[in-house]
């Protein structure tokens, strides 16, 4: 049990893991706090200070315990800090941006859980709808504007350009 | 480390098989079938990390992890995370992602108004199709039905809908 406990990898598993719990807990408070415009900045910006004291953790556990390996800790708590987050980060989106997930709270706020489809499509297939995704899309600069008109920016065209090859390499389709 | 190299090791492999299969097979739930994929690569996985050594014959002793399931254990979180934070994402992004296929369509058609958007949706199809997609999986997944011109929530769809509601007060998304 005590060579279990000295461990580099298993004690930089643990605090990858405590950390990323510490990170979704400040998360919360600080949507709650504040009303943020660019949420995936902010993420990625609290992840990061989140890894930076899961390696100062792991670095201090290891010294405190005369531990050989703090590299080896440091480095398992980043990948499992790192590992948490792509799986975190779907299922965040899926709860922010999902028409799918729109369309059932929608049904749901009705008092019979029902509504006509021509009345879901007006909301979710329709130019106001798009024209706000658009609009978030040129906050992030992969949009510009161009009188009324939308057009692909650099960044938008090299995204288009490997996600294009990415969808012909496994025989997509156009999808969307 | 040395799971964290197989894992990646084993994600290439599992990447280049589902992509030999969706070129090869006729495949209608590429997701299902990508998740197979994966789960039949976990003992391609596991024989990699039991037969290499421990420092693969090129690590240095502060990157060798003394105690063997420990690696593995970082390793299957590496490679869960290839997959379903990587390929699985990349899939989805590129067959579902609306703002990818907007993307997509103004690189091919160039400058577009959003109702000439609304219509030139995904090489034409148009965002009533998107939508009708999307109604489809939720109809499939028994989250909500057809009742007449109207579309209802099941009682399923109605649980989903109230986890949904708490998360999204949660993380405040409006």
């Amino acid at each position: 049990m005590s060579d279990i406990g000295r461990s580099p990898t298993l004690i930089g598993i643990l605090v990858g893991v405590g950390w990323f719990l510490i990170y979704l807990a400040a998360q919360i408070v600080l949507f709650q706090l504040f009303d943020l415009r660019q949420r995936f900045g902010a993420m990625v910006a609290l992840l990061i200070s989140c890894i930076g004291l899961a390696v100062l953790t792991t670095t201090v556990v290891a010294h405190t315990n005369s531990l050989d390996g703090a590299v080896l800790s440091a480095f398992s708590s980043v990948v499992t800090m790192a590992s948490l987050w792509v799986f975190y980060m779907p299922f965040y989106y899926v709860i922010a941006t999902s028409l799918s997930v729109r369309t059932l709270l929608t049904l749901a706020s009705r008092g019979d859980g029902a509504l006509p489809l021509a009345q879901l499509e007006a909301l979710f297939a329709s130019s106001t709808m798009l024209e706000a995704r658009l609009t978030t899309m040129v906050a992030y600069r992969n949009l510009a504007v161009r009188g009324t008109a939308f057009t692909v920016t650099t960044k938008g065209r090299i995204t288009a350009t490997v996600f294009g090859g990415l969808k012909r390499l496994w025989r997509l389709g156009p999808g969307g | 480390m040395k799971g964290v190299i197989v894992a990646t090791a084993a994600g290439a492999i599992c990447f280049t098989v589902l992509t030999i299969g969706l070129r090869a097979l006729d495949v209608r739930r590429r997701a299902r079938f990508m998740v197979i994929v994966w789960l039949l690569m976990i003992p391609v996985f596991l024989t990699l990390h039991c037969v290499t050594p421990a420092n693969l014959g090129f690590l240095p002793a502060s990157l060798t992890e003394p105690w063997p399931v420990a690696d593995l254990v970082l390793g299957v979180i590496a490679y869960a995370a290839v997959f379903f934070g990587g390929i699985l994402q990349l899939y989805n992004l590129a067959d579902r992602g609306l703002s990818l296929r907007v993307l997509i369509d103004f690189t091919t058609s160039g400058p577009m108004t959003v109702d000439e958007m609304v219509k030139a949706y995904s090489a034409g199809r148009g965002l009533r199709w998107m939508y009708a997609k999307r109604m489809e999986g939720l109809i499939d997944h028994d989250l909500v039905r057809h009742d007449g011109e109207r579309v209802a929530l099941t009682p399923s769809g109605r649980r989903a809908a109230v986890i949904f509601a708490r998360l999204q007060r949660i993380l405040r998304i409006e």
